[in-house]
């Protein structure tokens, strides 16, 4: 369902992000993407909704070119593609409703958008994907009144909203508790097969991954050096992964 | 270095522009004998004269002052968008935008008054006209510069679900500078009130034009009783916006 063919991605600046990645995502995959900080988990993530374009290869989505694709494929495309943020990326003095409807914008017209006079049929949505993260109560909360954990669930609702074939999650629990981050790992593998939404997740907590993961991916300093399942990996292909031993700061841990 | 160079340098130019600007010890004395005329008049307020005759103009300053402020200010709010490299991502709509407010900027006000007061006729059409330009250009450089520091993710994250440019901005983009609008909006409006005054003193309506025909005529005792009055007005007009802002922001 996504293809990555040898993507290749320079900075300006001469930083080589991802080098040669060749990787085949099949519909309804729940993958785990680990590696270092810097590792390229990011940028190969951006590359499947071409907030970064690579500078060489191509990203393909259902036969579908992404990189060369024009402006207007190109918003179709985002519009089938949810993506969580690690420092969620709400609109802080808007309410939680307000934040859910502006996964619908691609749906509704300019006009509409700007004076929020949005759909019944959106703001139907709206509700139901609070609803799915367990949250409806909050909807007309202010964004930043929430807890961290909350808000990413915001955020879930957010890509949920888009009605998406793909859920992109970059990092998605690195700011949350051990408990708060198993919440959202959780929503995120409910998702990803209740509704058979392709979900691909950057993590770098080691014993999360194992938890959660199906299928890893492991990439360092730009490069894939490991695809396989989550059962299959040892300690020894996680410390390739990273270069050196595993350190307790790879570990999310259990609650205190 | 400072110390040795600097304020010895410091206090001979000041001693050098002291005389370069003419203050003369002579001319200050004969002046004093003037006093005089100004302050037996300026203390003797025609309170009468001044309600009469004043209190529309005062008015009609304040209107001059709301109008221009409001036009001027959400004219300036698109403007700002296209003005700052967070929203603006097309190199030339952007120069030409921040060109163009960096020039507004550039003209005095009372010079504005001047322009408009030949193109449109004296009178408070062309007060308006001018404080548009001066809100504008207030508006325009603060607006712009809060606009670059805004958080840059939650407009990613609009992009990223396939929202055209100008819906990601009116979601993601507006709400974050909205109580730096307001405010802004509060400052530059108590500004337009005192400029209104000044504006009006090269015609351009309001209670200016009053205070100085009074001042040719050396009329302090009319001119004083205007001065509280407008005092007043500003001093009520700054209230109203401090409990303004407490209940906005």
């Amino acid at each position: 369902m996504i293809e990555f063919k040898n993507v290749s991605v320079v900075y300006p600046g001469g930083v080589n992000a991802l080098n040669n990645v060749t990787l085949n995502i099949d519909e309804g995959d729940f993958v785990i993407i680990v590696g270092m900080s810097g590792a390229g988990k990011s940028t190969l993530l951006r590359t499947v909704n071409n907030l970064v374009k690579p500078t060489d290869g191509d990203v393909f989505i259902d036969s579908q070119n992404v990189t060369n694709a024009s402006k207007k494929e190109l918003k179709k495309i985002r519009s089938d593609i949810g993506m969580i943020f690690q420092t969620f990326n709400l609109v802080n003095r808007s309410s939680v409703l307000k934040n859910v409807l502006t996964g619908r914008l691609s749906q509704v017209s300019t006009l509409r958008s700007v004076f929020g006079l949005w759909p019944k049929n959106d703001k139907e949505i709206a509700f139901e994907s609070l609803n799915k993260v367990g949250i409806l109560e909050k909807a007309y909360v202010r964004g930043s009144n929430l807890s961290g954990g909350q808000q990413q669930r915001v955020g879930i609702a957010r890509a949920l909203a888009q009605k998406p074939k793909v859920m992109l999650a970059d990092e998605p629990v690195a700011s949350l508790d051990p408990i708060t981050s198993r919440v959202v790992m959780k929503y995120l593998k409910e998702i990803n097969q209740e509704l058979g939404i392709t979900t691909i997740v950057n993590l770098h907590f080691l014993d999360l991954a194992k938890e959660f993961g199906e299928r890893l991916i492991g990439l360092k300093d730009g490069e894939l050096v490991y695809d396989g399942k989550v059962d299959d990996v040892s300690d020894k292909d996680f410390e390739n992964i990273y270069g050196r031993a595993i350190k307790s700061s790879d570990l999310l841990g259990e609650d205190d | 270095m400072l110390t040795v160079v600097g304020y010895p340098f410091a206090l001979f130019f000041s001693i050098f522009s002291f005389f370069q600007v003419g203050f003369n010890i002579d001319d200050f004395k004969r002046n004093w004998e003037n006093r005089k005329l100004v302050t037996d008049t300026l203390f003797d307020p025609k309170w009468d004269w001044a309600i009469e005759n004043a209190s529309l103009a005062l008015l009609e300053t304040i209107q001059i002052a709301i109008l221009a402020s409001i036009l001027g200010c959400f004219i300036a709010l698109p403007l700002s968008f296209y003005a700052s490299r967070a929203t603006n991502q097309t190199t030339f709509t952007y120069v030409v935008y921040k060109s163009f407010l960096n020039f507004i900027r550039t003209i005095p006000d009372l010079f504005w008054a001047m322009l408009f007061t030949v193109a449109v006729g004296l009178g408070p059409f062309a007060g308006v006209l001018a404080l548009v330009m001066f809100s504008l250009a207030i508006m325009g450089k603060l607006l712009s510069e809060t606009i670059d520091s805004i958080d840059l993710g939650p407009l990613e994250a609009a992009k990223a679900s396939g929202a055209k440019h100008t819906q990601a901005v009116f979601t993601s983009a507006l709400p974050q500078i909205l109580p730096n609008f307001t405010a802004y909006f509060l400052y530059i409006f108590e500004l337009c009130i005192r400029a209104s005054v000044i504006l009006g003193l090269v015609g351009a309506g309001g209670v200016g034009r009053i205070i100085e025909t009074q001042r040719i005529f050396l009329r302090f005792d009319r001119i004083s009783p205007i001065i509280v009055l407008i005092l007043i007005a500003v001093i009520a007009i700054e209230q109203f916006s401090v409990w303004l802002r407490r209940k906005i922001l």
